[in-house]
């Protein structure tokens, strides 16, 4: 790339700005009117990702209840035919996914058999990288492949926060990038201003800079920026509490948050949340059973959320894992790290059903379940099809892009 | 300093005393810190302050001392965490620190020290240290921390409009002292040194 410093700084200012205006009715408070930039974006489509950590047991998340093998080789984990939420005549949900199973009925959800990569790895560290880079650990990756897009589709001199983690955890790898620092919220009262916000915001306006974008000047503009976003995030946490109600999980709140974002004029596109815990060596049932419940009904609360505050055909989120687990069942009632699950999309715009078919269960690789489609033909669909956005060298290669959006 | 970056030609010369004294930097540094430049407004204002250097330019100009585990957990919070560099490269730094989230961050973790139960300035309260230094006004105050805090100057206007809302705003002197040093430590000048 041919890009100075100066430039590769200067292309990084991630600050926020109310210079959208949300889709609802309400009079609009003055500062937000000044603020009003050229284009609204509140038309933008969001993706919002969810990560499953741990490796998450494909096989027990979409059932083959027909496939004689899948009861051979878990004889104490497999989902007996009765309890399955049939999707068709030979698969369906775990029992407890009956926010997914309902999603799907109101053609809101995708189904993506079969996802993986080639010399898939088994360690969590590497797989993972390896989803957040889209590069092996021979390669040199500094960057993830959202950190990456949002440096490159970030103008010079945006103020927007482009992308934001939800979460106490560590940001995950797929959000760094080299000139682009990405923020990992806890939670909004972080973006309190404990401060005389009328006296600063006054004080803030003299600050004098010695020439048209000189660096007081972009720190004067951040922080009326930050002022105003503070501002409004109060007003969005006094009375912009959601119709629906969430379950009561760590998931939940965090996607309750995105969504009380995304009904705010920040113009962020990217939010990326995690739930952890899908390691399950021992003793998995009662496990997974918790967290397939946590994701199922949380992602149904968020997208019924989403779609009733007015933004259902720009919000889609993304269910990922950093693989599924073996076919075999282990002698501690759980199961080992293994290749090939399945992604879901939910949202309005997506194409609903089961894409592919399900991984067959005796034509394995290494005994695991072998991937018809790369995670990174999905992740250039999520690019190209759903964000709008050239996916360059993100990927390192060139991937179809499976057709998964309305 | 962050910006601008110096061109090649105000480079060579340097690049050129460091060679010739086999990387030994004593010299050239004596030479940047004795040019005009480095007093100029080329130099000055021109580095953006990192989590790091806020929070301990703050304390050691008031002589403060506070809960590390607090300063510790809020400079990770901003992207600082120490001994933790991101990369080998080390921080970006620069315009990179600031951002919406940032900013409020940075005006969160003061106004968290200032209050926290474990800070002292010269071992005691912010009112025992201003009279213990002679300030008797909080105009005094704001002087002082404008002299030893600011690289970018602070005009009295600015200055009054901040001492009358800490006073409007808390009768307590403590309360008042707080609210000053926070609401100059939230201006965009103070990002800068």
């Amino acid at each position: 790339m041919n890009l100075t410093r100066r430039r590769l700084i200067s292309s990084s200012l991630a600050s926020a700005s109310m210079i959208t205006i949300g889709s609802s009715s309400q009079s609009l408070p003055g500062f937000l009117l000044q603020a009003a930039d050229s284009n609204a974006k509140s038309d933008e489509s969001v993706l919002v990702v969810v990560q499953l950590s741990g490796g998450n047991d494909g096989l027990n998340t979409v059932v083959p209840f027909t496939d004689p093998v899948y009861y051979n080789q878990r004889p104490k984990l497999a989902i007996p035919k009765a309890n399955v939420l049939s999707i068709d005549r030979s698969l369906g949900f775990h029992p407890v996914m009956q926010g997914f199973a309902e999603l799907l009925e109101d053609d809101k959800l995708a189904v993506i058999q079969g996802v993986g990569y080639p010399n898939p790895n088994r360690s969590h560290f590497e797989s993972m990288d390896i989803w957040h880079t889209c590069r092996r650990k021979s390669d040199i990756r500094e960057e993830g492949w959202l950190g990456s897009i949002l440096a490159s589709q970030t103008e010079e001199d945006s103020t927007d926060i482009p992308g934001l983690h939800l979460g106490a955890e560590k940001q995950p790898l797929a959000l760094s990038s080299r000139s682009l620092r990405i923020a990992s919220v806890k939670s909004l009262e972080q973006f309190k201003l404990p401060a005389d916000s009328k006296t600063l915001s006054s004080v803030v306006a003299k600050a004098e800079d010695k020439g048209k974008g000189g660096l007081l000047g972009f720190v004067q503009s951040s922080t009326q920026a930050a002022i105003r976003t503070s501002k409004q995030l109060e007003e969005i946490r006094s009375k912009n509490t959601s119709a629906i109600a969430y379950p009561n999980s760590a998931l939940a709140q965090k996607l309750e948050t995105a969504a009380q974002l995304i009904d705010s004029p920040l113009a962020t596109r990217v939010y990326y949340v995690s739930i952890d815990g899908f390691d399950t060596h021992a003793q998995q049932a009662d496990a997974h059973t918790s967290l397939l419940r946590q994701v199922s009904s949380s992602v149904k609360a968020f997208v019924d959320d989403i779609t009733q505050r007015g933004h259902g055909d720009r919000v889609m989120v993304m269910c990922f894992s950093e693989f599924g687990r073996r076919v075999k069942e282990n002698a501690s009632d759980g199961t080992d790290h293994g290749a090939a699950a399945p992604m879901f999309f939910a949202g309005s715009r997506v194409k609903a059903g089961i894409h592919g078919s399900h991984p067959s269960l005796t034509d394995l690789q290494q005994g695991d379940l072998k991937h018809q489609f790369d995670f990174r033909q999905l992740y250039a669909s999520v690019l190209e099809n759903w964000m709008k956005w050239p996916s360059g060298d993100v990927l390192g290669g060139q991937f179809k892009p499976l057709d998964v959006f309305v | 300093m962050d910006e601008p970056q110096p061109s090649a030609e105000l480079v060579a010369p340097l690049a050129q005393q460091l060679r010739e004294d086999n990387f030994n930097v004593a010299k050239t540094l004596k030479v940047i810190l004795g040019s005009n430049l480095f007093f100029s407004d080329l130099a000055i204002g021109m580095k953006v302050r990192s989590p790091v250097e806020l929070v301990t330019t703050l304390l050691r100009s008031l002589n403060g001392t506070s809960n590390m585990d607090l300063l510790t957990a809020g400079l990770h919070d901003l992207g600082h965490s120490i001994f933790f560099p991101p990369s080998v490269k080390g921080w970006d730094g620069g315009r990179t620190w600031i951002n919406s989230s940032t900013l409020l961050g940075r005006a969160n973790l003061i106004h968290r020290v200032l209050r926290n139960e474990n800070t002292q300035f010269g071992g005691g309260t912010l009112t025992e240290y201003a009279s213990k230094q002679g300030l008797s006004s909080l105009t005094d105050v704001a002087d002082r921390l404008i002299q030893q805090l600011f690289a970018v100057p602070i005009s009295n206007d600015i200055r009054d409009e901040i001492v009358n809302s800490s006073t409007e705003r808390f009768s307590q002197r403590e309360e008042q002292l707080r609210s000053l040093i926070h609401t100059f430590t939230s201006l965009p000048q103070f990002q800068l040194s």
